[in-house]
């Protein structure tokens, strides 16, 4: 028997673990990333056996099992550019970092190329409860980019590495000029983002934005921003002179110590739409104040909003208040 | 109740109707439910709203009377407990025993009986509820023209603005062996009256947890105690003292701390307020007041000074003859304008 098909052999009795262990990494990245309010996806595979017979024969390994360390990978996209720092420091808090690469420090500033940031990491003991299917020592790369990013890895993968025959120079010059719309665009839409943010109203925008992030870490319900920055405009006033990074923080710490109650509410509310409000970020909004201060909450309500609406709210939260 | 009843779940629920005892007819009999009633996620979501609703703004802690001969707390405490009794015949039982109660002048009603957890304890909640009218109006094509019809409705069980006038919430304290809380509101009468005294005592077989004197005395001490330590404004000071013994020299019997609050108090000292009741333990969204323990001290009040000077006034004094006003330097003026009957010397 060839050395190729040893490892053909070998992976083939192995990859169902490497399939866990996929799953488990991608399962522990989507929860913490949803419980921290990022927009991403996170997709998990093991490599198929034959793209791993491949990739021994096209590189030149002395140890093809040892060398090729993408048999389970996955995949962290993000829309913005600015949630790749925070995802950077998830995986860092959430698994054993074993190599670490990121193709924008690594890059000529002459050179247009693939900008992606790449971690090999084993999953520590504290998550696999036991380790039954063995996976404390198996090593999974996680591959993090934006979504321009992951559009020109893909585009680039299917035209040049996995094309039939090398493409012509013409065509690989193409592609990799095309990286530099790609770099445009993601500082095009983080400048967008900064900019929108600056604008009158950019408060508002702001607390909507963190209260968008926090309501897509319980519930993935879609909602209307045009209702949230009316009630949003209108509730500004109580939460007085706090700045709103420091309401960033106080919202934060609201949502975690009340998560499974919150979790539960949007949950049994799925599908009850008596109250409009409960499919919308700003719900939160209400709940951590009915929690703080329900009294000034409720004057200003009445003068503004259906009583209703926040009687039915404060109900749910279990601080009925009398409008 | 101490528990959040935001974290209040309902499992499952039954009905039984309870007719009128009427003079005419010998013996009425209640219509018992078989099975528990098929429920949606909104019916239950609608019963956790309503059941939090009126627990979480008028209800009192109670506990089971070790004198009492209704049934309900043994069946209660089965429920919460080991369970030996099926929900549905245990539900009967108390729909049964309330139907005895109740007189010629119970009205007619349904009892619900429901299976709830709060914070993951297992839970009770008896409810009578009485039948309501109403119309419904649905929009209809008639001979291709745009109308609505609209149907009178004489059996509705709830209504969006309905207040649930009569329930009591049974939690048990951890495991099955745990202490059972209680808490009942009862709307319609408060508790001093014989309606209050059927439904508390005679149906449930509860007491309240607290003798009415000793909650009202906590009371009085604790927002003594926030008008000196919270509030800096003399002024303000005075206007929530005279506030509180007006409120304590009522004669309602039923006292609610956040109606206090709502009435006297400015919005800005309102969740403080409550905040100290809390930690000064009196969680309950209402008392039985019964000022025997405190009446000396309703009748007025005393301001004493750094210096040793002390102004003993009635309430009733407070912002005409008697003004309280805060000086720039942190002190405080009190102007006395009356005509002055005598003055004598004193050890």
């Amino acid at each position: 028997m060839s050395e190729l098909d040893s490892l053909r052999e070998r992976y083939i009795t192995e990859r169902p673990r490497y399939i866990e262990l996929a799953g488990c990494v991608s399962r522990l990245l989507e929860a913490e990333t949803r419980r921290r309010g990022l927009t991403c996806t996170v997709e998990g595979r093991a490599k198929e056996v034959a793209s791993l017979v491949k990739k021994a024969l096209r590189k030149s390994y002395v140890s093809p099992w040892d060398e090729i360390q993408d048999k389970a990978g996955v995949r962290v996209v993000t829309v913005y550019q600015r949630t790749i720092a925070d995802v950077e420091d998830i995986i860092r808090e959430l698994f054993e970092v074993h190599e670490y690469e990121d193709k924008r420090l690594e890059l000529e500033p002459d050179k247009l190329d693939y900008l992606g940031v790449h971690f090999e990491v084993t999953v520590p003991a504290r998550h696999l409860d036991g380790d039954p299917g063995g996976l404390r020592d198996l090593v999974c790369e996680i591959q993090l980019h934006t979504r321009a990013q992951n559009l020109w890895a893909t585009v680039s993968h299917e035209l040049i590495y996995k094309a039939a025959q090398t493409p012509p120079v013409e065509v690989k010059r193409s592609i990799y000029r095309l990286m530099a719309l790609l770099e445009l665009f993601d500082e095009e839409v983080a400048r967008g983002w900064e900019h929108v943010m600056a604008q009158p109203g950019f408060q508002e925008a702001r607390i909507i934005a963190d209260l968008e992030s926090q309501f897509y870490s319980l519930t993935a319900r879609s909602w209307d921003p045009q209702l949230s920055r009316h009630v949003v405009e209108i509730l500004r006033p109580l939460l007085g002179s706090t700045e709103v990074e420091e309401y960033r923080a106080r919202l934060s710490t609201f949502v975690e110590h009340n998560r499974s109650k919150l979790e539960a509410i949007f949950a049994d509310y799925q599908d009850d739409d008596r109250n409009p409000l409960l499919s919308q970020p700003e719900s939160l909004l209400v709940f951590e104040r009915l929690e703080h201060d329900r009294f000034q909450l409720a004057e200003l309500w009445v003068e503004h909003l259906p009583e209703s609406l926040l009687r039915s709210l404060s109900e749910i939260w279990g601080t009925p208040v009398d409008v | 109740m101490r528990y959040d009843l935001g974290q209040l779940r309902v499992d499952k629920l039954i009905v039984h109707e309870l007719p009128r005892h009427l003079a005419s007819e010998a013996v009425s009999q209640p219509i018992l439910s078989d099975i528990e009633s098929p429920l949606t996620m909104e019916v239950k979501n609608f019963f956790r709203e309503k059941i939090a609703g009126t627990l979480g703004t008028e209800a009192y802690d109670v506990e089971f009377d070790p004198d009492t001969t209704s049934p309900v707390p043994n069946l209660v405490s089965d429920n919460l407990g080991n369970g030996t009794t099926d929900f549905v015949v245990m539900s009967q039982e108390v729909a049964r025993h309330l139907h005895q109660c109740q007189g010629g002048i119970n009205p007619e009603g349904l009892l619900t009986v429901v299976q709830v957890r709060v914070e993951n304890r297992r839970g009770l909640c008896i409810l009578k509820l009485e039948k309501e009218e109403g119309a419904r109006v649905r929009q209809e094509t008639s001979h291709g023209k745009t109308t609505f019809s609209v149907q009178h409705i004489r059996d509705l069980m709830l209504t969006g603005k309905t207040k649930v006038f009569k329930v009591g919430l049974f939690v048990r304290e951890g495991d099955g062996t745990g202490a059972i809380d209680g808490a009942v509101c009862d709307r319609q009468k408060g508790y001093g009256g014989t309606v209050a005294y059927f439904f508390l005592s005679r149906f449930l077989g509860c007491r309240l947890k607290e003798l009415p004197e000793i909650t009202t005395k906590r009371f009085l001490e604790a927002t003594e105690s926030f008008i000196n330590e919270e509030i800096a404004d003399p002024e303000r000071k005075a206007s929530y003292q005279v506030a509180l013994l007006a409120e304590l020299n009522a004669t309602r019997d039923s006292f609610s701390p956040e109606a206090f609050a709502n009435n006297n108090l400015a919005t800005e000292h309102r969740q403080a307020f409550m905040t100290h009741l809390e930690e000064a333990g009196l969680t309950a969204p209402s008392f039985v007041k019964d000022t025997s323990l405190v009446k000396p001290h309703l009748r007025r009040i005393q301001f004493t000074f750094q210096t040793g000077i002390s102004v003993l006034t009635s309430p009733d004094h407070i912002g005409e003859q008697v003004k309280v006003q805060p000086e720039e330097d942190g002190r405080t003026r009190i102007e006395i304008t009356d005509f002055l009957k005598n003055m004598h010397g004193r050890q």
